[in-house]
C-alpha cells in the first residue's frame, strides 16, 4: 500500500505519539486534559489526541498528517466538546467512515473503527467524560 | 572450578533481563494517564508483561515526581487481566478512592497517591 502516515509520529512498533501535548494546565479554570488515540491498523502506530480540535488531512499544519489516495488536505476534525468527543468530516462525499458507516458528523465511541480515505484507525478514549 | 579461574572480567558478564527487550517489541495494550501532578497530560504506554511505575530511568512509566519511590507499583497485564501491586511505598495508594497495595484493574480506574492522580485506559 503506497499511503503512508506523516506527521509527529516517533516511529512505529506501537509507540505513543504526542501530538499535541497539553500543558500542565486545567485545574483552575485552565483548558481541559484530553486523553484520546488513533491507533492506524496494520502499522499499529499510535496518535494521541491532546487538544479540543484535532485536525486531520493531507495538508501540512493538520494535527495528523496523512498521505494517501483519497485523502484530503482538509479532511476532518475530532472535536472534544462537552466530555465527548464527535468527528467532522469536511465535505469528503463519504471519505470519513466511523464503523463502516459515512458520516457527516457524528459522536465517536471507544474501539470505534474510522476509515479517513484508506486508512483505518481504531478510536479509543474513556468511556465516561473525560475530564476528571 | 579451573577454567573460572582463567576467566577475563569480561567472562563475568551475565544476560539479566531479557524481559524489558522483549516487552518493548510487545504492542501497546493500554496507557497510564496522568491527570495531576509535574507531568500532567502524559501518557505512558503499557503492555504485557510488567510494567514498571517509579521515578527511575529503567521504569517504563517514569514519572518525574520527587515524592515517587524509584520503583513505586507494578502493573502486570496476563492472561489472568491487569494486577496493580504497590513494591515500594509505606502508605499504598488509592484504588479508585480506596486504599489499597494490590488489587485488579478495570479500564477506567483511578490510582491516587498524594497530589499525583493517575488514571488506566484499556485498549481492548
Amino acid at each position: 500500500m503506497g499511503d503512508s502516515l506523516d506527521g509527529s509520529e516517533r516511529g512505529g512498533n506501537g509507540e505513543t505519539v504526542v501530538v499535541d501535548q497539553c500543558p500542565a494546565c486545567c485545574d483552575v479554570g485552565e483548558s481541559p486534559l484530553v486523553f484520546a488515540w488513533l491507533i492506524a491498523q496494520g502499522e499499529e502506530k499510535i496518535f494521541r489526541i491532546a487538544t479540543e480540535t484535532f485536525t486531520i488531512g493531507a495538508a501540512s499544519g493538520n494535527h495528523l498528517v496523512l498521505a494517501g489516495e483519497g485523502v484530503l488536505g482538509d479532511h476532518c476534525s475530532i472535536y472534544w466538546e462537552g466530555g465527548r468527543f464527535e468527528i467532522d468530516d469536511h465535505n469528503t462525499r463519504g471519505r470519513t467512515r466511523v464503523n463502516d458507516r459515512p458520516v457527516r458528523r457524528q459522536e465517536l465511541a471507544d474501539r470505534d473503527l474510522v476509515d479517513i480515505g484508506p486508512l483505518r484507525f481504531s478510536f479509543h478514549c474513556f468511556p465516561e467524560k473525560n475530564h476528571g | 572450578m579451573a577454567d573460572r579461574a582463567a576467566r577475563g572480567p569480561f567472562d563475568r558478564t551475565v544476560l539479566e533481563d531479557i524481559t524489558a527487550f522483549r516487552q518493548a517489541r510487545s504492542p501497546v495494550l493500554g496507557w497510564l494517564t496522568v491527570w495531576s501532578g509535574a507531568q500532567r497530560g502524559a501518557d505512558f504506554p503499557l503492555r504485557a508483561g510488567r510494567n514498571f511505575v517509579g521515578s527511575q530511568r529503567e521504569c517504563q512509566v517514569c514519572l518525574s515526581d520527587p515524592q515517587v519511590p524509584d520503583f513505586w507499583l507494578s502493573i502486570r497485564i496476563g492472561q489472568a487481566g491487569w494486577t496493580l501491586i504497590d513494591l515500594d511505598s509505606d502508605g499504598g495508594f488509592l484504588h479508585n478512592d480506596r486504599p489499597a497495595f494490590r488489587g485488579g484493574l478495570e479500564d477506567g480506574d483511578w490510582i491516587r497517591a498524594g497530589e499525583l492522580l493517575l488514571r488506566v485506559k484499556m485498549r481492548a
